[in-house]
């Protein structure tokens, strides 16, 4: 059976099985780390069921699904910007992902002594990238679970949650601009033309915003579905493949692209509607091939790594701390519970798993497996405290009923 | 990157939705402006294309078939769009998008991502089939039952008379038949009758679902152009066993595989009801991820099949023909068929117009011309022959045919049983037959949309 057979066999197996577990509105678990841990214990370095040979092929499958998401979360980006939260996610998401990659850089030589000059920075600016956003699935899970008038359901009008989750939302953009900074510096490829990042970075701008305006413009006013469909997949793929041949990151031309599609098309919601529901077949082959091309480390490297994601965890939790500290001076009701609403910016998830793949895709080697191995730990540890902490102290300030919840984490 | 419904805020209040058309075709026709905007457009695609190609390598392993695909996506939709106003089907657009991009002419698209890309012809054959059998609907075969019977004797009977005649009086013009004793002459020319008695239904789908064609032809020839799937595997191992000897007189009679032939279909038949009924179950139990389900029917089903020694289109074809005529379901499954094989088949047909191998084309072109125009008159006498006996009604009668002239997989999956069981004439044999299928597959979609758009089929 070839290897292509067993992958999708096994994201059948996923998608049945997320199907089955799922209790009403939100199966599995809030950043979907089970898909991680699954794809690791089926991948090459654990039981070897997908062996190494057939995770390879599958290299174009997931960067054109990181890169679908990017567009999705691009084209759903502009529905509810407002500026402070904006403002207010975006400086906190650049200070986290300043401080990881700042304590990365500092931290790299002592603990991997072996490592160049350039894999010391591209290591230390992915990892920054990475792990500088707060998931909203997290934030999304906990409050899609309490959502409704049940007990246990947010009250009505939950304004932190709100805030909480469109901040959270909009952060997004950091990451997603961070990976184009980040390649554009060092690109993966190889090119015949010599330009310098800002250049790189123009390109990466231009590209994705230009089939953006192709794509508006092709659409048309009156939207055919199908060929609506076939467009949007085209120009997304074009331009992941473009970004990847010469060395830039798909994910933020694919953002760019949604971007400028919200921007300028007349069917904005229409087409976020239709995009909405490929999410998550899309995440799925992303969580399952993530794991599967987790390696795991040789005894030293392990402490190393391990050591390296304390520091990351650490250095997260600091500046999460100090933004709770000034959310508590917005919300008066947070004041009394400022760790707690810390520990609730935890959780990474989806979006770090992505732009930690898309550097294992770009720079095969040690960048990236020492930047899946962190964002994994990373992702594990904001799983275990930070739905809990943010349902706890949603609970504590009001905004949740303290009816015993009918689903739990 | 959102998977739940957002918190309700003013935000939400949809601003006016402008016009949407569900499907991909119908409403207004494009104007001037958008054709314009098209082309301009998909020359844009191909410089960009190809200045990223001159700018940097191709990348690392199989990444470079993720830009091939959203480079065929786009300048196939774009072409067959442009090529509408000439009234020429979608599928010629997709396949010439295919032939310019590809090896031979553009060299944008190299061989080996053309390979990658072939992966995808299973899951659009699969489609193709479980699209084809759910169109069949049994009250409509049950009025079609004289006319199909007639028409698949004839279409059987005539064609592969003629077309083997052909070859045979075509034999100082093929190089690979000059040694060939008259036995074992007739044994070759019956294999080539063979093939010309089978089509496609991937592209006579392929018109349907781009028309959305309804009417006495488009049923009609979708029953023939199915049903001639099962006909031709019988035939051909028919066929097989009988010029096997003829060609090689050491070998002597076996009805061996017949058993083999008997097994493989009342597998597949077995294993398509199979299918069927539990796609009855997950539609009607589940009904979701419908795309997911269809991925892996195309992809995993399709390799189960193969290995098990059962054909995957025969089975797909049941399985698509049960869930019509034995469930609610019908409808649900088709439309998402059609969803995502609006896609697929794009990249399938683009796919394969870059696959064509045109030098080879150019060098056979005489002789392939020759027994495509042979095959064609005789698709065209046997068709008006059988709307007689049958008494078809004069649509089918003058339009009967112009289904039956395209070829593509299915030939070309004949043409390589033909060349690994016979490796002395083998690969000239093939070569011929890839000729005329290029040929066939170009011009037979053109014959079907002509027909359907003269009928009055034609959804616009």
């Amino acid at each position: 059976m070839s290897g292509l057979v067993l992958l999708v066999l096994l994201l059948l197996a996923s998608y049945l099985g997320s199907t089955a577990l799922g209790s009403g509105k939100r199966p599995g678990l809030a950043t979907g780390v089970e898909w991680l841990a699954t794809g690791f214990i089926l991948g090459p370095s654990m039981l070897a069921v997908v062996a190494s040979d057939v995770v390879e092929p599958m290299h174009p499958v997931a960067l054109a699904a990181i890169g679908w998401l990017a567009l999705v979360t691009g084209l759903d980006y502009q529905r509810e910007l407002r500026l402070r939260p904006f403002v207010v996610a975006g400086l906190a998401a650049l200070a986290t992902g300043g401080a990881v990659a700042a304590v990365v850089y500092f931290l790299v030589p002592h603990l991997l002594p072996d490592v160049t000059p350039r894999v010391r920075l591209v290591e230390s600016g992915a990892l920054g990238v990475a792990c500088a956003e707060t998931t909203r699935h997290a934030v999304r899970w906990v409050v899609a679970r309490h959502r409704t008038s049940e007990p246990g359901g947010l009250v009505p009008g939950a304004t932190i949650a709100a805030a909480i989750e469109r901040g959270t939302s909009a952060a997004a953009i950091v990451p997603l601009l961070g990976l184009g900074v980040l390649f554009a510096i060092a690109p993966a490829n190889g090119t015949r033309v010599a330009l310098g990042a800002p250049s790189w970075m123009g390109v990466t701008a231009i590209l994705g915003i230009a089939l953006g305006l192709v794509a508006a413009a092709l659409l048309g006013r009156q939207l055919r579905v199908r060929e609506a469909w076939t467009v949007l997949l085209g120009v997304s793929l074009l331009a992941i493949g473009l970004a990847a041949r010469v060395g830039q990151s798909a994910m933020s031309v694919a953002f760019f692209v949604g971007l400028a599609l919200a921007a300028v098309s007349p069917h904005r919601h229409r087409l976020r509607k239709m995009t909405e529901a490929t999410e998550r077949i899309a995440l799925l082959p992303v969580l399952l091939l993530a794991g599967a091309m987790l390696q795991w480390p040789d005894r030293k490297r392990l402490f190393a790594l391990l050591a390296l994601s304390a520091a990351v965890i650490v250095a997260r939790t600091l500046v999460h701390a100090v933004l709770a500290l000034v959310l508590a001076r917005l919300w008066s009701q947070a004041r009394r519970n400022v760790p707690l609403l810390a520990l609730s910016f935890s959780s990474t998830g989806a979006l770090s798993v992505c732009a930690a793949l898309a550097c294992t895709l770009a720079y095969p080697k040690v960048i990236g497996a020492d930047v899946l191995f962190v964002v994994t730990v990373v992702v594990l540890v904001g799983e275990a405290a930070g739905p809990n902490a943010l349902r706890l102290f949603l609970r504590r300030v009001g905004e949740l009923d303290a009816a015993p919840e009918a689903v739990t984490s | 990157m959102s998977e739940t419904p957002e918190l309700p805020s003013a935000a939400a209040a949809a601003a006016p939705e402008p016009s949407v058309i569900a499907g991909g075709h119908g409403g207004a026709p494009r104007d001037l402006k958008m054709r314009l905007l098209q082309a301009v457009v998909l020359v844009l695609f191909v410089v960009l294309y190809l200045l990223s190609t001159r700018l940097a390598p191709e990348p690392p392993g199989a990444l470079g078939v993720v830009t091939a695909v959203g480079f065929l996506l786009l300048a196939a939709t774009l072409t067959s769009e442009l090529l509408e106003n000439l009234g020429l089907p979608h599928l010629t657009g997709y396949l010439a998008a295919g032939i310019i991009a590809g090896p031979h002419v553009m060299k944008l698209i190299p061989e080996s991502t053309v390979k990658h890309l072939t992966q995808v012809n299973a899951l659009a054959l699969a489609l193709i089939a479980l699209a084809g059998g759910a169109e069949l609907k049994l009250t409509v075969l049950a009025k079609a039952r004289r006319s199909l019977a007639w028409s698949t004797l004839t279409q059987n009977t005539l064609v592969l008379v003629v077309v083997t005649g052909a070859f045979v009086a075509l034999r100082a013009f093929l190089p690979f038949t000059h040694d060939l004793a008259t036995s074992a002459l007739l044994g070759v020319a019956l294999l080539w009758g063979g093939l010309a008695v089978s089509r496609s239904p991937s592209a006579t789908l392929g018109i349907l679902a781009q028309t959305r064609a309804k009417g006495l032809v488009a049923t009609a020839t979708l029953a023939q152009v199915m049903s001639s799937d099962v006909v031709v595997l019988v035939l051909m191992a028919v066929i097989l066993t009988i010029a096997r000897p003829m060609i090689d007189p050491s070998l002597s009679f076996s009805t061996d595989s017949f058993g083999e032939l008997g097994h493989a279909i009342l597998g597949s038949v077995a294993i398509g009801t199979t299918l069927g009924l539990l796609l009855i179950v997950y539609l009607k139990l589940v009904g979701r991820a419908l795309v997911v389900l269809l991925v892996a029917l195309g992809f995993v089903a399709s390799e189960i099949l193969d290995y098990l020694g059962f054909e995957p289109l025969l089975a797909f074809l049941v399985a698509g023909f049960v869930v019509q005529n034995l469930s609610a379901q019908g409808e649900k499954f088709l439309a998402a068929i059609e969803e995502m094989g609006s896609i697929v088949y794009v990249v399938f047909f683009a796919t394969a117009g870059a696959h064509l191998d045109l030098p080879l084309v150019q060098q056979l072109w005489p002789m392939a011309v020759a027994l495509c125009a042979v095959r064609m008159v005789a698709t065209v006498v046997a068709s008006r022959v059988a709307s007689r006996l049958a008494d078809d009604p004069p649509a089918v009668r003058t339009w009967g045919w112009s289904g039956l002239v395209s070829q593509a997989g299915v030939t070309l999956g004949l043409s390589a049983l033909v060349e690994r069981a016979f490796p002395s004439f083998g690969p000239p044999f093939r070569s011929l037959a890839l000729a005329t299928v290029a040929l066939n597959e170009v011009v037979g979609p053109i014959c079907f949309k002509m027909a359907l758009d003269r009928t009055g089929e034609s959804e616009h």
